[in-house]
């Protein structure tokens, strides 16, 4: 009974020997590696950080939409960039008192349309939001992956995800409130 | 202060825009290949996890309403020896070895159906025996698999340890399988392209070490084996 049962089980596993890891390889690396260097600097280093995305990328496959090209080379840059980021604070923290929290505040290329105001002021205030709470409200908000897989994504606690979510999203708030504020004064 | 309610809808049309402006400061893909190249160890290392990745469990999630009904199935024949759960007896890994013309393909399941094997890497072995010159250059310890690499300049052996949940497709093309046994363990060694393979089942596991160290070497590395406290 147990070769049948193997038997079964070989059948399955030929039917999918498709390698979608494979093929989001070759089209996104040169993309997540340029994103690490430039928070590395180093290009061994931003290999192992292109390295590490992959193996937490492996566990996560099934949700990735390769037909959303340009939603899935978004994902993948900001893993590269999320282990960047704690690579470099991981390096600096023993020795220096500067931690890489980079806001991307910036001209910005998207036009901005009337009837959806609302979101480009909250896009415009995402910007202004240190860059490990913008990873986490991707992965929640644009890719909905739910709190255990954010964690499992960037590493964390899946306690430490919930309070980073909740902290990004009171950030993100307060940033709204005080631009309004600011733009009341005017 | 005007008081703000985020919805999560915002919040998604918000963070898809803001993905298009990062990708927008990205460069130009053929710009980017034509400036990058990466480190052969970095390639290396990614080619051996785009092969496991094709065996690794996420597959499992696509096609899981055939694997059900089959499953389903299976277990209805074999459901009588499933059920008999024995954690105290000692597992013992038998291969079903499919092979093919070009590769073969080892599934793996307990030779008694009653032993519980291993789902996840709950005991990391390493060789106790490193052959002279070689040092640790990669480690990885996923789920249900393990891997140490050793290099020696042009020289290296890997130590893959795998669950049985895994099945292995190896590269055997025009190659004969040879087995010796030596203190209780069978081991399975092959030589393919110049690399030399071990295949052997220790404590619940299934151990791969290839390389292009010797064969004698390849077997006293195995022989070595040992818990990494």
């Amino acid at each position: 009974m147990n070769e049948f049962l193997l038997y079964c089980l070989s059948i399955i596993e030929n039917e999918v020997e498709q390698s979608k890891f494979e093929a989001l390889y070759y089209e996104y690396r040169h993309a997540m590696f340029y994103t690490a260097n430039g928070i590395l600097r180093d290009h061994g280093l931003a290999e192992d950080a292109v390295q590490e995305a992959f193996l937490r990328i492996m566990k996560h496959l099934e949700k990735i939409d390769e037909n959303d090209c340009h939603k899935t080379k978004a994902f993948m840059v900001i893993i590269a960039k999320n282990i960047a980021i704690n690579m470099y604070n991981k390096r600096k923290r023993d020795n220096e008192v500067f931690f890489f929290e980079e806001t991307v505040e910036g001209d910005s290329s998207y036009e901005s349309s009337k009837e959806d105001r609302d979101v480009q002021q909250i896009v415009q205030c995402i910007k202004k939001l240190p860059e490990l709470y913008i990873h986490i409200m991707m992965l929640r908000y644009l890719y909905e992956y739910s709190d255990k897989e954010c964690a499992e994504l960037l590493k964390l606690s899946e306690a430490a995800a919930r309070k980073r979510l909740e902290r990004g999203r009171g950030l993100l708030k307060e940033q709204l409130e005080k631009e309004a504020a600011d733009d009341a004064k005017l | 202060m005007q008081n703000f309610e985020l919805n999560d809808e915002q919040l998604k049309k918000a963070f898809g825009i803001y993905c298009d402006n990062l990708l927008l400061e990205l460069p130009r893909d053929d710009v980017l290949q034509e400036s990058q190249a990466f480190s052969k160890s970095f390639e290396t290392k990614m080619q051996k996890l785009i092969q496991r990745a094709k065996l690794s469990p996420w597959q499992l999630h696509y096609q899981m309403a055939k694997r059900i009904a089959i499953l389903l199935l299976a277990f209805t024949l074999g459901a009588t020896a499933l059920m008999q759960v024995d954690a105290i007896r000692i597992p013992v890994v038998r291969f079903f070895t499919e092979i093919h013309q070009t590769f073969t393909r080892i599934v793996f399941g307990a030779e008694d159906k009653a032993a519980v094997l291993p789902e996840t890497i709950e005991q990391i072995y390493v060789p106790g025996f490193i052959p002279e010159g070689f040092n640790l250059e990669f480690e990885l310890v996923d789920i249900n698999f393990a891997v140490q690499t050793y290099h020696k300049e042009n020289e290296y052996f890997e130590l893959t340890q795998y669950c049985t949940t895994f099945a292995l497709h190896l590269d055997t093309e025009g190659v004969t399988l040879e087995e010796l046994t030596k203190d209780g363990i069978t081991y399975s060694y092959f030589e393919n392209k110049g690399i030399k393979n071990l295949i052997w089942e220790q404590n619940g596991y299934v151990f791969i070490c290839d390389g292009t160290v010797e064969r004698d070497a390849l077997i006293q590395i195995a022989e070595s084996l040992q818990k990494n406290n």
